[in-house]
């Protein structure tokens, strides 16, 4: 089983993935290239989406599907829980399963088909957006453990293909210029008529450090001055 | 020992997080005067509240804080991109799920070695950062500092790839670096420091423990 192989595809794959459909298809591609029973992928705080509504993409059967959502599983999933507040990956393992509701929750994910052995990668996005990677297997455990170095090379990187991906396939488009939190604030401030020493004072820099922002902002603009800068600010609709 | 806090674990670490940020605002506003909010003697930022992962160095024996420092992974917001971008030719940017940011590091000033001397607590955070890292997979941690962390760096055979041109922010002139994490890397800081054991805390109970054994095959 030659996986960097498979794991190079698999990535340049998910680049040319355009729809939601091609989606699901990868992560069964992906299910089945590293002999697993599930791969399932949801995302939160997507760019555009307010952070109404969550992304999910599974290659679980549909019963389970429906009574997870049935259940209201959302609230009671520790995977989701730990996956979107921490950035470490999460091992379903490690969960304590003594009580009653959790031990029922796992104990019907594997009757619907989840594997009994399970890791979630959590994505970090550019736009304050997660993701977060589950795979599951039912492979013995020993192999499980043994094949664990691989889970933690490859997985970390896949994950953030597939968050690219889906960022893709739901038609987000990067914008064209991007300006730091800093720079747009130096820059506004401008636009209220503020000098560069009295926005020094608004936002405790030193008045260098707002010429040194607004300046990298005007270069990002491609304007000639700061008063190009800020009619640009307006005209990009960057406000 | 060093603990690790995720944001799920905020409420049972409450205590542990506002020393933290006491000790960021002694640390970062009082000794080194960076352009850092202070609020009610707490040194905050926006960072702080995109989940961060943060690495505490605790002393078993009174509970009291030593240090600690802050890892972002560089696919979502963090501070070289986000603060300290002009450090890296225009256009460039260090997005990596191998690579992570670590930020707001510092050590309780009381606590401060003899000059020219290292201190175990810095080796310890950084053994820490280096496990934690090998437990997430990643290849290199990105950092932002001050000329005076140098010599530290050098000192605890931890020493940078320098990345992009030094800068002044705010009066301090600013470097940035890429920092490796691999075996050789944490034994490296283990001898530096003498840290022969693991020292990050219940990371095994995370996940089994070949996860940590196992890193040779780390992808390079």
């Amino acid at each position: 089983m030659n996986l960097d192989r498979n794991f190079i595809n698999l990535i340049e794959e998910a680049q040319s993935v355009r729809n939601n459909s091609e989606v699901h298809e990868l992560l069964a591609r992906l299910t089945a290239v590293y002999e697993l029973s599930t791969v399932a992928y949801v995302a939160v705080n997507r760019p555009g989406t307010m952070g109404r509504n969550r992304y999910v993409s599974a290659t679980y059967n549909e019963n389970w599907i429906n009574r997870y959502n049935e259940q209201n599983y959302w609230q009671l999933d520790p995977v989701l829980k730990q996956g979107f507040s921490s950035i470490l990956p999460v091992d379903w393992g490690k969960f304590e399963v003594t009580k009653s509701p959790l031990r029922r929750f796992f104990g019907e994910a594997v009757e619907f088909g989840v594997g009994r052995h399970g890791l979630s990668f959590p994505v970090r996005g550019r736009y304050g957006e997660k993701g977060l990677l589950s795979i599951s297997s039912n492979m013995r455990l020993g192999q499980w453990i043994r094949l664990m170095p691989s889970w933690v090379r490859d997985f970390p990187v896949l994950a953030y293909h597939i968050h690219q991906m889906v960022l893709r396939a739901e038609g987000h488009r990067e914008p064209k210029i991007k300006l730091s939190p800093r720079e747009l604030e130096c820059l506004k401030w401008s636009a209220a008529g503020k000098s560069a020493a009295e926005i020094g004072i608004i936002l405790s820099l030193s008045e260098k450090t707002v010429r040194f922002y607004q300046d990298l902002a005007r270069r990002k603009l491609d304007a000639k001055n700061l008063t190009h800068a800020v009619a640009k600010l307006y005209s990009h609709d960057l406000l | 020992m060093i603990h690790v806090f995720g944001a799920d674990e905020h409420i049972s670490h409450d205590h542990f997080l506002e020393q933290m940020f006491r000790l960021r605002a002694r640390v970062f506003k009082e000794r080194l005067n960076w352009e850092v909010n202070v609020d009610n003697g707490r040194e905050v930022d926006r960072f702080d509240r995109c989940d961060p992962l943060y690495l505490m160095s605790i002393n078993e024996e009174t509970g009291k804080l030593q240090g600690s420092l802050r890892l972002l992974p560089t696919t979502g917001p963090n501070m070289l991109r986000d603060v300290f971008g002009a450090l890296l030719p225009q256009g460039n940017i260090v997005e990596s799920p191998l690579i992570w940011e670590s930020s707001r590091f510092c050590i309780d000033p009381d606590l401060a070695a003899q000059p020219g001397r290292l201190n175990n607590v810095t080796t310890e955070l950084f053994s820490g950062v280096v496990e934690v890292g090998l437990f997430a997979g990643l290849d290199t941690v990105v950092s932002v500092y001050d000329a005076r962390m140098v010599r530290i760096f050098r000192r605890a055979s931890w020493a940078p790839r320098p990345i992009g041109v030094p800068t002044f922010f705010g009066g301090v002139l600013t470097h940035a670096g890429m920092f490796e994490i691999s075996d050789l890397a944490r034994e490296r800081l283990g001898k530096a420091g003498d840290h022969p054991d693991p020292v990050v805390m219940g990371l095994h109970a995370r996940s089994p423990r070949p996860v940590l054994n196992a890193q040779a095959s780390i992808r390079k």
